[in-house]
């Protein structure tokens, strides 16, 4: 496909200049519902996607215009024109400031390329998944498997831009949702956890099954949340990972050049008096256990690490290319893995005072622009002053991150690793409003 | 005007009668579904304008078998050869998994048809060059920083898709083009270090004309930002609300349209299956879904597993009547497959899945219902929603909150809002309903935390009671 896209762009005398980039998916996907296949799939497809760029000049100034299509490899030779023309055409009307291409010859990239790949027999990977699934589901019978989906898939990636770069390499990447059940005294209850993963190990697959089951067997004891008011929120597990959004946003080149960020390089982010815990974020281009993990970026930028916020200070602003050369700073490229730096705290002593700590959101929301975050309690446990824990289940909490991170944040030393995260298990928040169940 | 089939599609419609027709001598049930969809996505913000084709395009085929004992299925968009495709197809050469670990399904019979279907539309984007398109996008951009000084940054999205899909099993052949929009005005404002946001959204099967509704709302978008900067926050508890249309929709989607997809009851994963024929929900309320049951986004004449579209009623005065399947949820249970079989596109398995979900109107003004509430608020613009079929939980996030006081909208606002409860307790609750139904379907709805469709929702404004937090 890549191939007869370049020989189409040689005949297209109107481009000024192209990027393509090219996926090469390979996958198997297993259904399950309880222990008996549902459905068995497999895929194979190529997702080609070019970017063609126009420059020319309005107003005496000069102007970059870029728009991007997807390619099919059922395209003939004739739609393929066809679709190079109606792009150059769009580009000439998204029109903005110019930027440069990557150039070739970049440094290497940190993530070795060879790391990200995976098992040749994709068949053989998911009978491993689902023997590791089955076994472990079979251990603890008050929790049952009510379903779960696994896919695994081999992506080969190829990218190519008109300056000369061309870099590929070849990723493994597994996903999928566990679904479980148990009876409690008011009925049965489930609860459900997404997978992402990039490594075969049906170990640590069978391990999150089993803190699923372990989760499902309180909530299915729960009470209902009660009616806090305002009460000090430790978030664990994805929500950690949704706070950070909210700082790489107001520290992105993308966001600065909007007038969107609110940090500046060189100054807090945690106001000048830090209380609790001072933030240290980086952004790391290779995690073992993730699967955004990749050399280069959609551009073709080698990724490296990228220290972003040390000791509550914003260090330097992240971003492609485009958005960097706008700011008139060196790129990073789009860096995939968001590393925070956990805490001196273990996790008992964040709970010591009293908290509400939540296990599983319905679906934990985090505005990364104003900060806004809510969810509805899907499993939390209330940590009394007086040391005694319960299960709760049902309300909400809410809150504003920017208040929060100036009024005291502390952070858990256990660490977890999370698809696109790494960083601690725990992050405690002072006080947020808590809606009963 | 008239939406025109794919030509590709068109071109290579015996190729795929070859194919099923090739497969079906090994196989009992053989189907392929093959979808070619394009459009294109324009953003004007500041300090940008971008070109892109759309997310929802997409090309390629998905065939379906039966091998005597259930389903198999291979995703393509590289032809592979014969031998290649019975390979994936069987399971990469392991041969037919062990009966009894399976789920067993009976073989489809589809009844006979050949049918195509096109869509229309007001203009479609062919016929306006992408040049106009663009230019009335940053001309929205640039009258709305004139308009308000507030503003820091707008995103002005156009985006339009022609949907063409193929259908083909023995017997069975059907086509459908059709044409959708939508469009989003998300202003950002900000004053004295406060930075709010809001949104206008537009959507339908329409063309180009829905530029026109996306200008005439500018002024109101604005407006609306700018209110926000002054928002307070609720105080948590449980309130008499009324619902927006697109808010009621929100409330019928997480609360009982999730919560009824067949393929939920088939894991035993819905509450819902217990509740066939009983209450749930008062009187008032009568809960509709269907591809033919409205105009927008979320319509189709026939769905990703070659059964026609439909108007289901799930809940008629408050009684649960009936859920939306997809062909193998109906299977198993042995209902009659309602049309709501979709995937995110052929790459994905298909699920039972809502189309357009929508309360029906009732006989209450909204003037009244505003003036019957002693302390509450007049929820508006969707955020977020989250589905709980097992445990009934709603979760709904909102933009704001207009306070409600002594039956008077004060001119105070509230946001965000997170709504929570209980689904038959909220849907109870509901005890005014107004005439005008709207629908919307500018999101997208996943299973779960995936598998993302077009669907729109709505309703009239409907008063309940809900907690917020």
């Amino acid at each position: 496909m890549l191939e007869q896209v370049l020989a189409g762009l040689k005949r297209t005398r109107r481009i000024d200049a192209w990027r393509v980039a090219e996926q090469q998916i390979e996958s198997r996907e297993l259904f399950l519902v309880g222990r008996q296949t549902d459905l068995r799939r497999a895929k194979q497809v190529t997702r080609t996607y070019l970017t063609v760029y126009r420059d020319f000049q309005r107003q005496g100034k000069p102007r970059r215009g870029a728009a991007t299509v997807r390619l099919h490899p059922a395209q003939t030779r004739g739609e393929l024109e066809r679709v190079l023309q109606v792009a150059a055409e769009a580009a000439l009307r998204a029109e903005n400031a110019p930027y440069p291409l990557v150039e070739p010859g970049g440094p290497a990239p940190a993530a070795p390329p060879e790391a990200l790949a995976g098992p040749e027999d994709l068949e053989a990977a998911l009978a491993g998944l689902e023997r590791a699934l089955l076994d472990r589901a079979a251990q603890d019978p008050r929790a049952r498997l009510n379903s779960a989906e696994l896919f695994v898939e081999r992506v080969g990636t190829r990218i190519a831009n008109s300056a000369g770069l061309e870099v590929g390499w070849t990723s493994f990447r597994g996903s999928g949702e566990l679904i479980v059940e148990a009876e409690g005294p008011g009925g049965p209850v489930e609860l459900f956890r997404e997978l992402s993963f990039a490594r075969l190990r049906p170990e640590e697959l069978a391990a999150k099954l089993e803190r699923l089951q372990t989760l499902c067997r309180d909530r299915a004891v729960a009470a209902p949340t009660p009616a806090l008011g305002s009460a000090p929120l430790l978030l664990t597990g994805e929500a950690v990972r949704e706070v950070g959004q909210y700082f790489l946003f107001h520290s992105a080149a993308e966001s600065a050049h909007r007038n969107l960020a609110r940090f500046r390089p060189g100054e807090p982010v945690q106001g000048e008096a830090v209380r609790g815990d001072a933030l240290s974020v980086s952004l790391e281009p290779f995690l073992p256990h993730s699967p955004q993990s990749c050399p280069w970026d959609e551009d073709g930028w080698p990724l490296q690490p990228v220290v972003l916020i040390e000791a509550g200070r914003l260090v330097r602003r992240w971003g492609p290319v485009q958005y960097c050369h706008y700011l008139g700073i060196p790129p990073t490229g789009n860096v995939p893995n968001l590393r925070l730096r956990p805490g001196s705290r273990p996790l008992e002593a964040l709970r010591r005072e009293g908290c509400l700590e939540v296990a599983l959101f319905s679906d934990f929301q985090c505005q990364p622009l104003t900060g806004d975050f809510a969810g509805e309690l899907r499993l939390a446990y209330w940590h009394a002053p007086d040391g005694s824990r319960r299960p709760v289940t049902g309300g909400s909490v809410s809150g504003r991150l920017d208040e929060l991170t100036t009024g005291g944040l502390l952070l858990s030393a256990e660490t977890q690793a999370l698809s696109g995260f790494e960083g601690p298990a725990g992050v405690l928040l002072s006080k947020v409003t808590v809606t009963g169940g | 005007m008239r939406v025109p089939f794919s030509r590709h599609l068109a071109a290579n419609r015996r190729r795929f009668r070859r194919l099923v027709n090739d497969l079906q001598s090994e196989y009992p049930f053989v189907s392929l579904l093959a979808a070619d969809c394009f459009g294109t996505r324009c953003e004007a913000r500041q300090g940008e304008v971008s070109v892109r084709d759309s997310r929802w395009n997409e090309r390629g085929c998905v065939v379906r078998v039966h091998d005597g004992v259930g389903y198999r299925e291979v995703s393509f968009n590289r032809p592979p050869a014969p031998a290649e495709l019975r390979g994936l197809l069987a399971g990469g050469g392991r041969g037919p998994v062990p009966a009894g670990e399976r789920l067993a399904y009976p073989v489809p019979r589809l009844e006979p048809l050949r049918r195509r279907w096109r869509g229309r539309v007001g203009r479609l984007p062919a016929r306006v060059p992408l040049q106009t398109r663009v230019a009335r996008l940053t001309a929205l951009r640039e009258r709305a920083f004139l308009l308000c000084p507030s503003l820091v940054d707008i995103r002005v999205i156009y985006e339009e898709v022609t949907v063409c899909k193929l259908f083909q099993s023995a017997g069975r052949e059907l086509e459908q083009a059709y044409h959708w929009s939508q469009g989003y005005l998300s202003p950002v404002v900000r004053r004295d270090g406060v930075t709010r946001y809001s949104h206008e959204l537009f959507s339908g099967l329409k063309g180009v004309e829905l530029l026109d509704e996306m200008e005439a709302a500018l002024p109101k978008a604005l407006e609306t930002a700018v209110e926000l900067l002054a928002a307070g926050r609720v105080e948590p508890g449980e309130y008499e609300v009324i619902l927006a249309p697109e808010i009621a929709g929100l409330l019928a989607h997480e609360a009982f349209g999730h919560g009824v997809e067949l393929d939920m009851f088939v894991k035993g994963r819905a509450r819902a299956a217990a509740y066939l024929g009983r209450p749930v929900a008062s009187e008032l309320v009568t809960l509709r879904d269907g591809a033919r049951a409205a105009a927008q986004v979320g319509s189709y004449w026939f769905d990703d597993e070659g059964v026609l579209g439909g108007d289901t009623v799930i809940v008629e005065r408050g009684v649960f009547r009936a859920g939306i399947s997809d062909l193998l949820s109906a299977q198993r249970l042995g209902t009659p497959p309602t049309g709501h079989g979709r995937r995110e596109s052929f790459e994905r398995k298909a699920y039972a899945r809502m189309a357009n979900t929508f309360f029906s109107g009732g006989n209450d003004r909204l003037e009244d219902m505003i003036a019957s509430i002693r302390q509450g608020y007049l929820l508006e613009k969707f955020e977020s929603g989250m589905e709980d079929p097992r445990g009934w939980g709603l979760q709904g996030i909102v933009l704001y909150g207009r306070e409600i006081a002594a039956g008077r909208l004060t001119g105070r606002l509230v946001a965000p809002v997170i709504m929570t409860g209980y689904v038959p307790d909220v849907l109870g609750s509901i005890s005014a309903a107004s005439g005008m139904v709207e629908l919307s379907g500018t999101g997208m709805c996943g299973k779960g935390h995936k598998e993302y469709v077009k669907n729109s929702m709505g309703g009239p404004y409907l008063k309940c009671r809900l907690r917020l937090g």
